[in-house]
């Protein structure tokens, strides 16, 4: 009986990986994986505070990013370079976000775990939830949660 | 739940119409639910998007079997396991087909399914299920411990 509960997350690979991982973090690894959460929390703050600032410092200097050209002198690029490179880290800030929140989004339906996912999706941008792949998820979500209240 | 389900994947469909993933959900939705109109015209479009998709075919066995057409949902669910072996959801659907009329073969395809699949949960459930009224005990407790 070990075995057969085993064998699944063998040839399973990808996908068994994030169950097992949930698995273990919440039989075995408990106290390390409270630790993280609370390292999470504490960084993503910090990130969204400085997205948030650095965001009001590019809005009020230079409003519209002009592209680069090759026509313009070296020093004129470098100027240039260093007032982009705040709006590169948001970008960045963003896209990291996005995607752990996508992420997380996914793990917590692939372990059933459907109310985290769907309040994990909610709290995307608007713009992301009207993506094909959240939507997609969005349904196949609370179609699994209806299939259970009518199972029990 | 359902509602909520269908407005969802409703508005996926407005966004991308050629969305064929995930749209065996959809019909399993529409199956549930009995929207017979839906579900034919769900399934007539992926059939002219995608004739290949293995979802295709189970929207179409999806359609047959909502008009109690077993023998041609049999059919399609078969093709759709042809075009994709490892879709365990066609031979869990395919199971469901037969388990009032002829059990045996009906647990050899969630026994399919659960080999395409192993941690596809609506075959466990069934096995466990099909298991409690014939006391067939190969996985005496497995099922739902599989399936939970």
């Amino acid at each position: 009986m070990a075995q057969l509960i085993k064998t699944p997350k063998c040839v399973h690979f990808g996908r068994c990986e994030l169950l097992g991982g949930s698995y273990l973090t919440q039989t075995l690894k408990a106290g390390s994986k409270e630790k993280k959460r609370q390292a999470v929390r504490q960084i993503s703050p910090s990130l969204d505070s400085e997205m948030d600032d650095e965001g009001s410092a590019f809005d009020e200097s230079n409003p519209a990013p002009v592209p680069l050209s090759r026509t313009r002198s070296p020093d004129d690029t470098s100027t240039r370079r260093q007032s982009e490179d705040p709006p590169m880290e948001i970008a960045e800030c963003i896209v990291y976000n996005t995607m752990r929140s996508c992420a997380r989004a996914f793990r917590a339906f692939a372990s059933y775990d459907l109310q985290k996912c769907l309040d994990e999706l909610e709290g995307l941008d608007a713009a992301q939830q009207r993506t094909p792949w959240v939507m997609a998820l969005v349904g196949r979500a609370e179609y699994e949660k209806g299939d259970y209240a009518a199972v029990r | 739940m359902y509602q909520k389900s269908r407005r969802a994947f409703e508005s996926l469909r407005d966004l991308d119409p050629y969305r064929i993933l995930d749209m065996e959900v959809y019909s399993t939705l529409l199956w549930h639910t009995e929207k017979h109109i839906d579900l034919s015209f769900l399934a007539q479009e992926l059939l002219s998007i995608e004739p290949r998709s293995p979802q295709t075919w189970i929207a179409i066995g999806n359609c047959f079997s909502l008009q109690k057409d077993k023998k041609q949902a049999l059919t399609c669910f078969g093709r759709a396991t042809q075009l994709d072996p490892g879709c365990a959801y066609a031979y869990t659907l395919a199971g469901h087909e037969l388990v009032d009329t002829r059990i045996d073969q009906a647990i050899n395809y969630f026994q399919s399914g659960i080999r395409a699949d192993p941690r596809h949960y609506n075959a466990w459930c069934v096995v466990q299920l099909t298991g409690r009224r014939l006391t067939y005990t190969i996985h005496p407790g497995m099922g739902w411990v599989h399936a939970i």
